[in-house]
Order: C-alpha cells, then sequence, then structure tokens
C-alpha cells in the first residue's frame, strides 16, 4: 500500500471508484478550461494576423503568426522602470507583510496577553469600517506617504484578514508542542522562530501569495 | 504595613502609572494629526502637514513655501531649524514611550525605566524652544505673505511634556519612598510581554485605518471638493435627514439595498463551493493533474475587473469569441451582445465572481487539508470508513473552523461588496439592477460631487457592518459555544 500525501490509500480501485474518479477528473478538466480559454483566446488575437483580427476571424487557432505587438511594448515609456517598481514593491511588501502576519497571528493565539480580545476586536472590526476615499487620501498626505515607495508598503502591512487565517491555524496546531519547548526554556520569540514558523509554513505561503497578489 | 493597606497603595500608584501612560499614548497620537502641529508656524504651511511629515520630510513642509525661499521672504535656515526641533520633539516622545513601555515592568525595570521620560521631556521642551526659535524668526521677517501664526498645537505638546514630566517625578518619588523588595533582575511578566511585542501591529492599525477616520467629519459639514471645513458651512445632521426624508434618495437607498443584499446573499449561499471544490480536488490522485488544476483556476483571480471586463468583452460583446464561433463554425449568423442584456444580471454578477474567485478561495482550504494529521485517515480506515465517510466525518469538520470564521466575515460584510466589478459591468440597461451600495457611495461621491452625503453613507454602513460581525459573533458563540472574535 502506498501512502499519498492527502491520506488516500492505493489499493484495488472498485467501479464506483473508477466512475468517481472519471466524474471527478472531467468536471475539474472542464472547469480548468473555461477559466483559462478566455485568456487563450486574448493571446492568439495577439498573435495573429492583425487583419484577419480585424475582420474577426480568428477563433480557435492562431493565424498568421507575429510577435510585433510584443515588440512594441518595449517603445511604450517607462515600461521598464514601471515592471521593476512593481516586481521590487511586491517581493518587499509580500515579505514585510507575511511577517507581520505571522508574529501578528500568533501574538493574537496567545491567551495570557494583556487585555488580548480587546487588541484582537479592535484589530479585526477594522476590516469593517471604513473612512472612504478622500479622508484615507488626506490621511496618506498628512503622513507624507503620497508619491512615495513606502506608501505602498506600509498601509498593507497589517492585514487582519491575514492575521486571522493565521492565527486559526496556528490554533490547529497541537499546543503540547509549544508547551515543551517553554518548559525547555525557549522565549516567545524563540518558540515563534523555531517551533510556529516551521509549522505554519502551508498558511504563510497560501497568504505570501495573497499578499503578492493585492500588491 | 498590612496586605490590606498595601493593597490599597498599589491601586493608588496604578491609577498615576495609568494617567502616565495614557498622557504618553496621547503625546504618540498627536504626532500623527496634521490638527495638532506644533510647527504650523505659519498659514502658508500646509494644513496637512502633520508633526510626524514635517520631522521626515522638508519637502512636505515647504511644498508651499518655494517663492517664498525663492525671493528670500523667509530664510531657508528657518525652516531647517523648525524640522530639526520638530525631529528633536519627536524623539523626545519615542523616549517617553519607551519609558512608558517600562511601566509594565518589575519595581527594578521601572526604577530603570523612569530615566527615559524624564529625559524625554526635556527633549520636548528642547523642540519646542526651536519651533519657538523659527515662529520668532517668521515673526521677525514680517512678511504679509508668509503671515506668522502661532499654533495652537504648540500649547497642546507643551502641555503635554509638563504633563509627562510631572507624573514621571510623582511615579519616580513614590517609587522611591516605598520600601518594596527590590527584585534581581529587570523582568516584566508574560502578560505584558507579549502586549509590547504586539503594540506595533496595533500602532500600524491606529495610523492606517482608525486616523482616517477623523475624515468622518465630512458627513457634518456642506464640503465641496477643495473647498475647507469652517463653522460656517457646518450643517450638523442634514445630510442623514436627507438621506431619509427626501422621496428620491430614500427609493435609491432601498434598490440600491435590494441589489447589495441579493448579491450578497447570493455569494453567502455559495460560499460552500470553494470547500467542495478543494475537498475534490484533492481526491485526484494525480499530483501533477491537481497542480495543473490549482494553476490554471488561479489565473482569473490574478487579474482586476478592468481587464476581466476586457476578458468578457473578448467572448461575449458583437465581435466577441461566442458570435465568431456561432458565424465561423456553426455557420449560423449571430451578432448579439451578450453584455447589454439587462436581464438575470445578479446570477451573471455571481457566476463572474464565482469564475474568479472559486480556485482562488480554495487554496486556502487546500492549505488546511494538507496540514490533516494523516493519524486520522488511517483511524477512519481502520474504522472501515470508506472515500465518501472519509472526507465527510475527517476532512469537512476538519475545515469547518476555517469555513465558520470566512463564512463569518462574510456575513459582516454583506453590505460591502466592492463596487470595481460593478462599475466595469454596468451599463446603461442594467444600471438599476447592478448597482450596490458601495458604487451608489462613489457615483454619489466621485460622479456627482456629494463628498459628505457619500461620506454619511459610508458612515452608515461601516456601523451596521461591526453591528452585524459582533452580532453573527455572538449567534456563532452560542451556536457552536466559540467565538470567532
Amino acid at each position: 500500500m502506498a501512502r499519498k500525501s492527502n491520506g488516500a490509500v492505493r489499493y484495488q480501485q472498485s467501479a464506483g471508484d473508477i466512475t468517481f474518479n472519471i466524474i471527478n477528473i472531467t468536471v475539474f478538466t472542464i472547469f480548468t478550461i473555461i477559466c483559462i480559454f478566455p485568456f487563450y483566446y486574448l493571446f492568439i488575437n495577439t498573435i495573429s494576423n492583425n487583419d484577419l483580427v480585424g475582420k474577426n476571424m480568428i477563433t480557435l487557432i492562431p493565424v498568421g503568426i507575429h510577435f510585433s505587438n510584443y515588440v512594441a511594448l518595449k517603445d511604450v515609456n517607462d515600461f521598464g522602470n514601471a515592471v521593476m517598481v512593481t516586481v521590487s514593491r511586491t517581493i518587499l511588501g509580500t515579505t514585510l507583510m507575511v511577517l507581520t502576519s505571522a508574529f501578528a497571528g500568533y501574538l493574537t493565539t496567545k491567551q495570557k496577553m494583556w487585555h488580548r480580545s480587546l487588541w484582537y476586536r479592535a484589530l479585526v472590526v477594522t476590516m469593517y469600517f471604513n473612512a472612504g476615499m478622500i479622508p484615507w487620501y488626506l490621511n496618506m498626505l498628512g503622513l507624507g506617504l503620497t508619491d512615495n515607495y513606502w506608501g505602498y508598503i506600509l498601509p498593507g502591512l497589517v492585514s487582519p484578514y491575514n492575521i486571522i487565517l493565521v492565527k486559526t491555524y496556528i490554533e490547529s496546531i497541537p499546543a503540547s508542542l509549544e508547551e515543551s519547548a517553554t518548559i525547555d526554556g525557549a522565549s516567545t520569540i524563540q518558540v515563534f522562530t523555531q517551533i510556529i514558523l516551521p509549522l505554519a509554513k502551508p498558511i504563510l505561503a497560501t497568504i505570501a501569495v495573497f499578499g503578492a497578489v493585492a500588491n | 504595613m498590612s496586605s490590606k493597606e498595601r493593597k490599597k497603595k498599589a491601586d493608588q500608584d496604578s491609577w498615576m502609572y495609568r494617567i502616565h501612560r495614557i498622557v504618553v499614548l496621547l503625546a504618540c497620537a498627536a504626532i500623527f494629526f496634521p490638527g495638532f502641529n506644533p510647527g504650523r508656524i505659519t498659514s502658508a504651511i500646509s494644513r496637512n502637514v502633520s508633526l510626524f511629515t514635517a520631522g521626515i520630510s522638508y519637502q512636505s513642509l515647504v511644498s508651499q513655501l518655494a517663492r517664498a525661499l525663492l525671493r528670500g521672504w523667509v530664510q531657508k535656515s528657518t525652516f531647517l531649524q523648525l524640522m530639526i526641533s520638530s525631529d528633536i520633539l519627536i524623539i523626545g516622545i519615542i523616549l517617553a514611550a519607551v519609558g512608558a513601555c517600562t511601566s509594565f515592568g518589575n519595581r527594578r525595570m521601572r526604577m530603570w525605566g523612569f530615566r527615559w521620560p524624564l529625559i524625554g521631556s526635556i527633549l520636548m521642551a528642547g523642540g519646542l524652544g526651536g519651533i519657538y526659535g523659527s515662529y520668532v524668526q517668521i515673526v521677525a521677517a514680517a512678511n504679509k505673505r508668509v503671515p506668522a501664526t502661532f499654533p495652537s498645537g504648540f500649547i497642546v505638546f507643551a502641555v503635554l511634556a509638563v504633563l509627562i514630566l510631572a507624573t514621571d517625578v510623582i511615579l519616580m518619588g513614590t517609587e522611591r519612598r516605598s520600601r518594596a523588595p527590590l527584585e534581581d533582575r529587570r523582568e516584566m511578566e508574560e502578560k505584558y510581554q507579549l502586549f509590547l511585542l504586539f503594540l506595533p501591529v496595533l500602532a500600524l492599525t491606529f495610523i492606517f485605518s482608525y486616523l482616517p477616520l477623523w475624515g468622518w467629519r465630512y458627513a457634518f459639514y456642506d464640503y465641496k471638493a477643495g473647498g475647507t471645513l469652517t463653522a460656517a458651512n457646518f450643517v450638523g445632521l442634514k445630510w442623514f435627514t436627507v438621506l431619509f426624508q427626501n422621496e428620491t434618495t430614500r427609493a435609491d437607498i432601498f434598490r440600491v439595498l435590494k441589489n447589495t443584499l441579493a448579491m450578497s446573499g447570493l455569494g453567502i449561499l455559495t460560499s460552500w463551493v470553494p470547500l467542495a471544490f478543494a475537498v475534490f480536488l484533492t481526491q485526484v490522485e494525480s499530483k501533477k493533474f491537481r497542480r495543473f488544476v490549482q494553476n490554471f483556476t488561479t489565473i482569473p483571480n490574478f487579474l482586476g475587473w478592468v481587464i476581466i471586463y476586457a476578458v468578457a468583452l473578448a467572448i461575449f460583446s458583437t465581435d466577441g469569441f461566442i458570435n465568431s464561433f456561432m458565424t465561423n463554425i456553426m455557420h449560423v449568423a449571430s451578432n448579439t451582445n451578450y453584455l447589454m442584456s439587462g436581464t438575470h444580471i445578479w446570477m451573471k454578477m455571481l457566476l463572474w465572481g464565482m469564475w474568479k474567485g472559486v480556485g482562488w478561495s480554495a487554496i486556502i482550504y487546500i492549505s488546511s487539508i494538507t496540514g490533516i494529521d494523516p493519524g486520522l485517515y488511517e483511524a477512519a480506515e481502520i474504522d472501515g470508513a470508506g472515500r465518501f465517510q472519509k472526507m465527510w466525518n475527517v476532512t469537512i469538520p476538519q475545515l469547518m473552523p476555517t469555513f465558520f470564521v470566512l463564512l463569518l466575515m462574510s456575513i459582516a460584510n454583506v453590505l460591502s461588496n466592492g463596487m470595481e466589478q460593478y462599475l466595469v459591468f454596468s451599463n446603461p440597461v442594467n444600471a438599476k439592477s447592478i448597482e450596490v451600495l458601495d458604487l451608489y457611495v462613489y457615483n454619489l461621491g466621485i460622479g456627482n460631487g456629494q463628498i459628505p452625503m457619500s461620506t454619511a453613507i459610508g458612515m452608515f454602513k461601516s456601523v451596521i457592518s461591526v453591528i452585524l460581525l459582533f452580532g453573527a459573533n455572538a449567534i456563532s458563540k452560542k451556536l457552536r459555544g466559540e467565538s470567532i472574535i
């Protein structure tokens, strides 16, 4: 018996299993095609002969392939610079956001913290009110964060949603691991870096993707 | 001293500590309010500059003074001095904050900590002195275009500095006189340590989420873009009453609320779909296929709604894929613009939302499934559980905590379904049934320039959302014995 990571066990497949697998895989294949087909369609339209595209003749396969539309991109002003700013702010912003969320998520699991539920509520509630666009802009102006690289990064550092996700995940890790480390004399920070961080990798990877997309 | 008396004494001390900490906290907050900027020594300095900005950005400080500096009406050195003094003032407040943090420690740590607010308040006095020096220079320059004004924030900070110094000295005196034993090391109870570690997160939350709420005051003024808030255009609750008394506005609000609740309701009713997606996907044995599906179904989520609309155009518009498919391959002449139809718009919006989001939302469940202890599945197998029984009795219960947290959050978010999607898909045909509350607020504020009215509606929305959040939480506590927040 070969054990798989998802807990399924490979054994002689019954007819029911085979039907299940066929239906399951077909449904997922269809959904995946629905998800990517529009992008394929846009793509073949950008590389097909521009005249045919204009006449609306391209449906399923590209005709008269050329890449001049993409070559023309390099002539767009500041394209390279814009890409650089986007990439660097995504990397820096995401890394900092993940670390903050992980640490904050861990701290909020600590029942011992002074007035924990009050602070946690103050944090969660921020997801549900909104000052509006103009007050937000004036606030950024008051902080000197408009037209500024940090203006992209700092506001996104504390993300209540991601903190909740990390907190829920860490709470599912057996508390005994943390307790044994504490008995061995590990400090809060040591428990966090050496026990919680490695165990929370799946959820951190998830919020890293969330963060990278948001950036 | 009996233990009771000692307890009473400790309570009195702790009151003094609380006052001390609150004063320091106020000083920290005041750094970020432009209204309290002690360095606005002339009305030529922008009213949006806070002490914090003045300290970190010389450019913002002199943004409206380029001509005055060029013509020599005022000296550059005046403003450099202003900026450096602001920095000294900020450093003083930071030191006071350090002192306030050590006040959570044991007696030895507190005794050690008293020096920081002391030094801090001296630095604050120095910074304020420097700012006053700049003010005197502006007065001496006596230029009509750079009129000197004595900033009210100056008094605020002076009072705060005095209070910090006074409370610190009083506390130092009482601690010195007390004969309580002195510990060997500087230590702090764990509950306070954890709180102080969490404090930076709270500070960022305050700055970026609570501070902008100051802008809610626009709802009480008759404000036009670019204007200022003065006592003259203060209108009190006018906008709130207009909201409910004006017949057309009320009809609008009801229509918009109906759309909002319908779309959010559909979203909540289908919130189990990503969970089912994740559970069934992890049943596929081929890892390659799982990867393939997961990667490609998340693609739509990486794109903004504007691009999704471009995709929708490419597929459903007059010269989109569907029409070209019908004409070129099925040989049926077809020329319909599916996007212009105004029917079933709620359903269509739901489908677009799902197309964009299902693969994405499933990620969180898939990562939870990877974290499930394989021992649980082994135990279930030994008990003779089949595939569906394992899914139903092991996987799904393990995902329930995450599901409920997300469900609760979406219930509280019932009034805010974002506006981007509805903005890009709206057209004259479907405008009535697609306008959700967020879009309505946007159209009102940006489209019609009614900023106070849109702020008032935004306030209402926020209050209702917070009430819903706590209500849903109370229900969850009752039903599941578990509180989410």
